[in-house]
């Protein structure tokens, strides 16, 4: 794929997360499901992922969103939330979404499972959920790169360190979730649940 | 063996005295270090505007002195939320004003010869899913070549720092643990790096596009709450929002102005293209044992010498005898679909003529969608993007430029092609 067929491969499967995403997406889960598509899945998207307190974040995700708006392919609209003194972005799919599919020129074909998985699987989750599934993910993928295996509880604690605002049982329990998903690969073979 | 607790000052031309201690000025001294002072921050813009010959040593210096400040402002206006949400203490604050200062000093550490201009060239990674960055680099030679001055200078007794910890930082790994928090210093939206490159690359290029009030940035500079128990995260008061605003200003002048500038990313191609006939095998060696040490041998010196002695090939006799390519047709900075379509049939007409595409997606310094979240003033103390806050930046949208190039000799016709289509306006 060139540079130029993967920017547009990007922009297609961006525009296919918010046109079949149960609710509408923000651009914390179109970023954190872009990672999730590209770690777990194996989509080939290019982004560069690094760690923030936030999760794993590339900025490339916010231009090519950008982008997508600015071809009037898809829509944002800030919202606030009643629980407390933040925003948000929330995506509608807008009336040009076609022209980015007819340049993109059915790549994202191969990859429409796996589009379709990531919707079911996380969304519908909240932004802080998958902030915090996206960094254990994140966590367990570099202990995996170290070779290193980890136990839920050193997981739980280095993701603790990250996040601090989450209670370590409930970032236990999210462990043990995607563990049972079968989305961890570091996790020491006695820890798998 | 020299005073540990001995106090250094070093000129800058940005931000006047920039003090440093015993155990910063150990590391400035270090080699790797000193070869920032040849590797140049903007590549070869010098061809267009000469005074742009400024090196990432003096940026590194500045990243470091900005970076200070604004942790300090930081922790003096949100103290309390970091001791609740984070449970810092005093000695924590001066470990982590310690961590930030250094991964600050050495964030460039890794940078190719001419800044950006080489680092398409980095190898594939193991895995194969993408290039090494420069980051990388700089954490590999943090991990190696900087240990030991990093943990070895007595000041350290006090803070116990490890290379490790100043490496996850840059990184953006687990391994920077609570302090990750302070990652948006170095790589965020209101960056040491970026407030700093703006001002110094101003001041050399002599152009006034990259000023702004950045002490008032840095005084507005708070922890805010996140919506949604997402945890806090940094922004301004509303009292900054101007200089908030003056900053993504400033970086969209400089990237129209200097950094896609068409005569400078003329030179980044041949550059790009010279490289890689200098180098051994078309691209760096990896950040990995004996080939970490071999790509740091690589400055600028060592590429202005090849070009010297005729490397590069046809590209490098470009750059020497600046025999660039010339830009024949550009679309707007957002192009609708009918500027792309106009672009694909421009690129079809001038076929072969066409010598190389610049892309303003793909530029490093590319201007991105600004997100600051500001904190109002009134008494709701609500959080909104700046974008709400200020009209302009509402409108601003990523440049997506794309400029096609030729060969000089063909220039002209290739601009009388471009003009016979549509009756040559965009």
């Amino acid at each position: 794929m060139t540079q130029q067929e993967q920017r547009w491969f990007r922009l297609d499967l961006l525009c296919a997360l918010i046109d079949q995403a149960p609710v509408r997406l923000g651009r914390t889960a179109v970023m954190k499901l872009a990672y999730l598509l590209q770690t777990v899945q194996g989509v080939p998207l290019g982004y560069d992922f690094r760690l923030h307190t936030y999760g794993p974040f590339d900025s490339d995700v916010l231009n090519d969103l950008g982008t997508a708006e600015s071809l009037g392919a898809v829509k944002s609209e800030m919202v606030t939330f009643a629980s407390g003194p933040g925003y948000g972005y929330e995506f509608t799919i807008a009336p040009n979404r076609d022209f980015i599919r007819q340049k993109a020129e059915g790549q994202l074909s191969a990859y429409e499972q796996a589009v379709r998985w990531a919707l079911a699987e996380f969304g519908s989750q909240r932004a802080a959920e998958l902030e915090l599934l996206t960094t254990i993910i994140y966590a367990d993928r570099e202990a995996a790169q170290r070779k290193a295996p980890l136990s839920v509880e050193e997981l739980a604690s280095k993701v603790g360190e990250v996040k601090p605002h989450f209670p370590k049982q409930y970032v236990v329990e999210k462990i043990e979730e995607l563990s049972r998903k079968r989305l961890l690969i570091a996790l020491a073979p006695t820890q798998q649940a | 063996m020299s005073d540990p607790h001995r106090k250094y000052e070093i000129r800058c031309p940005v931000h006047g005295f920039i003090p440093i201690d015993d155990w910063e000025r150990e590391i400035i001294n270090h080699r790797v270090f000193q070869r920032l002072r040849r590797i140049r921050q903007l590549a070869w813009t010098d061809q267009v505007y000469p005074g742009a010959m400024h090196t990432r040593f003096e940026h590194s210096l500045g990243v470091m002195h900005v970076a200070s400040q604004l942790y300090d402002a930081i922790v003096r206006t949100s103290q309390e939320v970091l001791r609740a949400e984070k449970t810092y203490t005093e000695g924590g604050f001066e470990r982590d004003r310690r961590l930030v200062r250094l991964a600050a000093l050495l964030h460039d550490i890794g940078h190719t010869p001419f800044s950006h201009g080489g680092e398409d060239l980095f190898p594939m990674t193991p895995g194969g899913q993408g290039r090494f960055r420069h980051e990388n680099y700089s954490a590999a030679i943090i991990r190696t070549q900087l240990r030991e001055v990093i943990e070895g200078h007595p000041l350290n007794q006090n803070v116990g720092l490890r290379a490790d910890n100043i490496a996850a930082l840059l990184e953006g790994s687990t391994g920077a643990g609570r302090a990750l928090f302070w990652r948006e210093l170095i790589d965020g939206q209101m960056d040491a790096d970026r407030i700093d490159y703006l001002l110094r690359d101003s001041l050399h290029a002599g152009v006034d596009y990259g000023r702004f009030d950045w002490k008032r940035l840095v005084n507005s500079v708070e922890v805010v709450p996140r919506p949604d128990g997402r945890g806090p995260g940094l922004g301004v008061n509303e009292g900054g929002y101007h200089a908030a605003e003056g900053l993504v200003l400033a970086r969209y002048f400089m990237f129209t102005q200097v950094y896609f500038h068409k005569t400078r990313m003329a030179f980044d191609h041949h550059l790009h293209e010279a490289l890689k006939l200098i180098l051994p095998r078309g691209c760096f060696p990896p950040p990995e044992g004996r080939e970490l040490e071999e790509f740091l041998k690589w400055d600028d010196w060592r590429i202005l010498g090849a070009l010297a002695n005729g490397g590069g090939g046809d590209h490098g006799r470009r750059l020497i005898e600046r025999d660039h390519f010339r830009e024949v047709y550009h679309t707007p900075e957002v192009p609708s679909r009918d500027d792309l379509t106009k672009l694909d049939r421009v690129r079809g007409a001038l076929a072969g003529l066409v010598q190389a595409e610049q892309k303003a997606e793909s530029s490093w310094y590319k201007v991105g969608a600004p997100d600051i979240p500001v904190r109002s003033d009134n008494p709701d103390r609500s959080v909104r993007p700046l974008s709400s806050f200020s009209g302009m930046l509402g409108h601003l949208r990523p440049s997506e430029m794309v400029m096609l190039y030729c060969r000089k000799e063909d220039a002209p016709r290739a601009r009388q092609m471009v003009e016979s289509i549509n009756g040559g306006k965009q």
